[in-house]
């Protein structure tokens, strides 16, 4: 398999609906397959990374933990939208695994280099 | 060029399915090939073979069916989405001991390392979301 | 290459705007070509002609607005890369 780079673009909250947990699923299969994997957390889907997850309460996954197995897959190119986290009264801080925020223009220059987009 | 699709949405519960059905046409007859078809999410109930759809309702399931005759497009399946939402064929019917394969044969089911694979092998992959 | 952002819901609209690149291209379809009636939307938009028709939308577009067929949707799907889509 040729190997690209590939950004995921997950924008999905956790526990309503299983998107962020299937996405989740695919990000760590490309890391499985050595892809050149990065992603991207933007509004809602910065929620993911909240500290405190407890998935336990709903008889469901922990998506925090799934989470953080992604270095362990060589998934570590990891970033945050900025703003998404400002609006939401969070910072890096809170995050269960160390992320970069980006500005808008930061995520537009990681957009325009990739082979692919996936999305959530 | 060489596309690849994804189907993130159920029929009827959004356009995702037939709105990628006509992109999959368009782009066939303007003489882009087609590496897969990789129905994820709900998605996957685009393979419903026991749906009954009222007449007056389009079906985007003969759509599919018929390109993937015509043009041998490859209807790849999530198997992980697929099982838990009951989308099973006949070898998952056996396996789990139910009552009936549901997954019409002219898709496949495939693990996530396909969608990952249409994603490098093709030069465009477009995402129909839910 | 430029990117082709894929909206189908108009409240994801504001999120891609926040992102897309002046040499971005935008394609509304499905419920977001609500988004291209809006008179004060300033920025060039392409919207899909079945979802403007079967919404009753043609009369309504505004002047940032151009309708693609599928088979122009394809068009911009080979003119742009990354393809990136926004619900």
């Amino acid at each position: 398999m040729e190997t690209r780079k590939l950004l995921f673009l997950l924008r999905q909250a956790p526990y309503g609906t299983s998107h962020a947990l299937e996405a989740l699923e695919a990000v760590l299969v490309a890391g499985v397959f050595e892809q050149q994997v990065a992603v991207l957390f933007r509004d809602e889907g910065v929620w993911q990374l909240l500290d405190g997850q407890d998935g336990e309460a709903l008889a469901t996954r922990t998506v925090s933990k799934v989470l953080q197995a992604l270095p362990h897959y060589d998934v570590d190119a990891l970033y945050v939208c900025a703003e998404s986290l400002a609006r939401r009264g969070l910072s890096v801080d809170d995050l269960v695994l160390p992320v970069q925020a980006l500005d808008a223009a930061a995520q537009n220059a990681l957009m325009a280099h990739q082979h692919a987009v996936v999305n959530d | 060029m060489k596309l690849a699709i994804a189907v993130h949405g159920a029929p009827y519960s959004s356009q995702s399915s037939a709105t990628a059905l006509r992109f999959a046409r368009a782009a066939l007859a303007a003489g882009h090939s087609l590496v897969r078809v990789f129905f994820y999410h709900d998605g996957v109930h685009t393979a419903n073979a026991l749906a009954v759809p009222p007449q007056d309702e389009a079906s985007p399931l003969p759509g599919w069916i018929q390109i993937a005759e015509e043009h041998g497009v490859e209807l790849a399946v999530c198997i992980a989405a697929a099982l838990k939402r009951g989308l099973v064929d006949a070898a998952e019917r056996d396996r789990y001991e139910l009552s009936a394969a549901s997954l019409h044969p002219a898709f496949t089911l495939v693990g996530l390392g396909q969608l990952v694979d249409a994603v490098a092998a093709s030069d465009r992959f477009v995402t129909f979301p839910a | 290459m430029p990117a082709l952002h894929i909206v189908n819901q108009v409240a994801a609209l504001a999120d891609c705007l926040s992102v897309a690149g002046e040499d971005d291209s935008v394609l509304l379809i499905e419920s977001a070509v609500y988004a291209a009636a809006d008179p004060w939307q300033e920025r060039p938009l392409f919207a899909l002609a079945p979802d403007v028709q079967a919404r009753g939308l043609h009369g309504r577009l505004g002047t940032a607005v151009t309708l693609v067929s599928d088979g122009a949707f394809v068009d911009l799907v080979a003119a742009h890369q990354p393809i990136v889509s926004w619900r």
